[in-house]
């Protein structure tokens, strides 16, 4: 390799990794700006051991209403129920800030119904995972045992959930915490 | 022993002039690369992506997510800046640790976007991304540290692509063994292509060797496959594996060169290729006694090809694996008393010959426990 080439590949090389981290940033807050949000309900995967390391394991606890259309799908509704290869139409029926009412559907059929969000059944399967503060980790598992937890999802266009922020009996977790400590 | 004192020895025994020890000694140490400072400094540079990784990994709580993404893109683009304007003039040592921390950093800043943005648990993407944004820093490398600490952070992204690719929905595990099997002789023939001796040394010496501990294991591994039934379509894929594998071997082939040594290595891939490949798509099941002459013969080929090559510390460590096998054998063929005496009696006899041959040949190729005890007597 030549002079010039080398100081221009060493100059490519060491700035590609800032370049594909700040395109991965823009792309998150696209993501999150994109989209409209919704407040769903979770609970722990693993009711004995909701925390693993760093993140909280839980999953969605959808309130399902309708009839489900998914051609994969038989039997009654329920979380169990996911199928990976279905979609979730989520609506506002109960109300603007109430939880969305949740029926599967055919992924092809959900732009022709009236879905005020649509997800891909296979993001939102369990477990999921939320990250949490490192010293913060034992209080908000008692507090997760006693509260109704939500999270603020944005879906966007492309059936995709993105998390903004987990809620204890509708109030930011870290706000929650930080008011009652330890004993929820 | 070291150098000086095994020249004194020999200048003591009268097997060279003392002039002729001192140019050796003078020769010897102007080839002498610092591998030690190499190894300490990329570990200190190792240290310090941990601890980078670690810091973001403890999510602390205290500074909002975008603060911190705002001051790790800080960290990424001036360390990025440094390396980039003035690492020509630093050190090699400095310069590799760079690439180690530059190299951490990097994967500890796609793991707090993912903390920050709760983009969940798709750590292939991060870990594809990450392999993607550092490859061309990371060919920049020169010591055998970053080669080996890149070749595992490679292989560990493969592997998390492929056990994606076996699982449902995809259910293609065919093409994940296919294409995992595949990597020894990946290594192998960049580690042996002319033109990464020439431009690096290192990186070569480095994917040589990783390539081909990795052919004779998965060679190990795939001779196993014999006790299962595996005539199943699904293992299809594994024919595409052993066609592009057979086109790197016979490259290879060519590579190797016509020396003894060479030679025996030739074959020695060649079989490493088969039982990697043809036990886990033909195997009837139950070839207990095939699996075991395969693995045997591929030890065996593992210890004439390491005596040929003058290496006695992997004849060693060849004979030794036989040896377990055999007595594994023992076991496998215990059945009545007849059936259990005869394996017995015949794996004693092939471990005694096993042992007699090894005593013999490693006099004859060096150093090592056996070899100074027969010159002492």
């Amino acid at each position: 390799m030549n002079g010039k080439l080398l100081v221009a590949w060493r100059w490519g090389a060491a700035m590609l990794p800032a370049l594909g981290v700040l395109a991965l940033v823009a792309q998150s807050e696209i993501r999150v700006r994109a989209g409209a949000s919704f407040r769903l309900q979770i609970r722990g995967y693993d009711p004995r051991d909701l925390m693993r390391g760093h993140y909280l394991q839980y999953r969605y606890e959808f309130n399902w209403r309708g009839e489900d259309t998914c051609r994969a799908y038989s039997g009654p509704p329920g979380e169990e129920r996911l199928e990976r290869s279905c979609c979730l139409c989520l609506t506002r029926q109960g109300g603007q800030d109430a939880e969305p009412w949740v029926y599967q559907v055919d992924c092809k059929s959900h732009s022709s119904l009236v879905c005020d969000g649509w997800l891909r059944a296979r993001d939102v399967m369990p477990p999921q995972r939320f990250y949490i503060p490192e010293a913060r980790s034992t209080i908000l598992e008692d507090a997760l045992r006693v509260r109704r937890a939500t999270l603020e999802v944005t879906v966007n266009a492309w059936g995709e959930p993105v998390v903004k922020e987990l809620y204890l009996d509708g109030v930011p977790w870290s706000k929650a915490i930080a008011v009652t400590g330890t004993t929820p | 022993m070291g150098l000086k004192r095994r020249l004194a020895r020999w200048v003591d025994a009268g097997l060279i002039a003392p002039q002729q020890a001192q140019r050796i000694l003078e020769f010897e140490s102007g080839r002498e690369r610092p591998l030690l400072l190499y190894a300490v400094a990329g570990l200190g540079g190792l240290a310090i992506a941990i601890g980078f990784v670690s810091v973001i990994a403890a999510n602390w709580d205290l500074i909002p997510g975008r603060v911190k993404i705002a001051n790790d893109l800080g960290l990424l683009v001036a360390g990025g800046l440094l390396f980039a304007r003035w690492s020509h003039r630093w050190p090699i040592w400095l310069r590799e640790s760079a690439l180690v921390v530059l190299y951490g950093l990097t994967m500890g800043s796609i793991a707090l976007v993912g903390q920050v943005y709760q983009l969940g648990g798709s750590t292939r993407a991060a870990m594809g991304l990450w392999s993607l944004l550092t490859v061309p820093l990371m060919v920049l490398g020169r010591s055998g540290f970053v080669a080996g600490l890149w070749s595992l952070g490679l292989q560990v992204t493969l592997a998390v692509w492929l056990s994606w690719l076996a699982e449902y929905p995809q259910d293609k595990e065919g093409w994940a063994l296919a294409i995992g099997a595949l990597v020894p002789w990946l290594w192998l023939s960049v580690g042996r292509s002319r033109w990464l001796e020439r431009v690096n040394p290192s990186y070569a010496a480095v994917f040589t060797n990783l390539g081909w501990v990795e052919v004779i294991v998965s060679a190990s591994i795939g001779a196993n496959a014999f006790y299962s039934d595996n005539r199943l379509e699904r293992w299809d894929a594994l024919w595409v594996g052993f066609a592009v594998g057979l086109v790197l071997t016979a490259w290879l082939w060519r590579q190797l060169a016509p020396t003894p040594a060479g030679r025996w290595g030739r074959w020695l891939l060649l079989l490493a290729l088969l039982l990697t490949y043809v036990p886990a798509r033909l195997s009837l099941g139950h070839w207990g006694i095939v699996a075991a002459l395969a693995f045997l013969g591929l030890w065996l080929l593992v210890a004439v090809s390491a005596h040929r090559a003058g290496m006695p510390s992997l004849v060693n460590l060849a004979t030794l694996v036989l040896a377990v096998r055999i007595v594994i054998v023992y076991f496998e063929v215990f059945g009545s008393l007849l059936s259990t005496g005869l394996g017995l009696i015949i794996g004693g006899l092939l471990t005694l010959f096993l042992v007699g041959l090894w005593w013999r040949k490693i006099r004859v190729i060096g150093v090592g426990g056996a070899g100074t005890e027969a010159r002492g007597s």
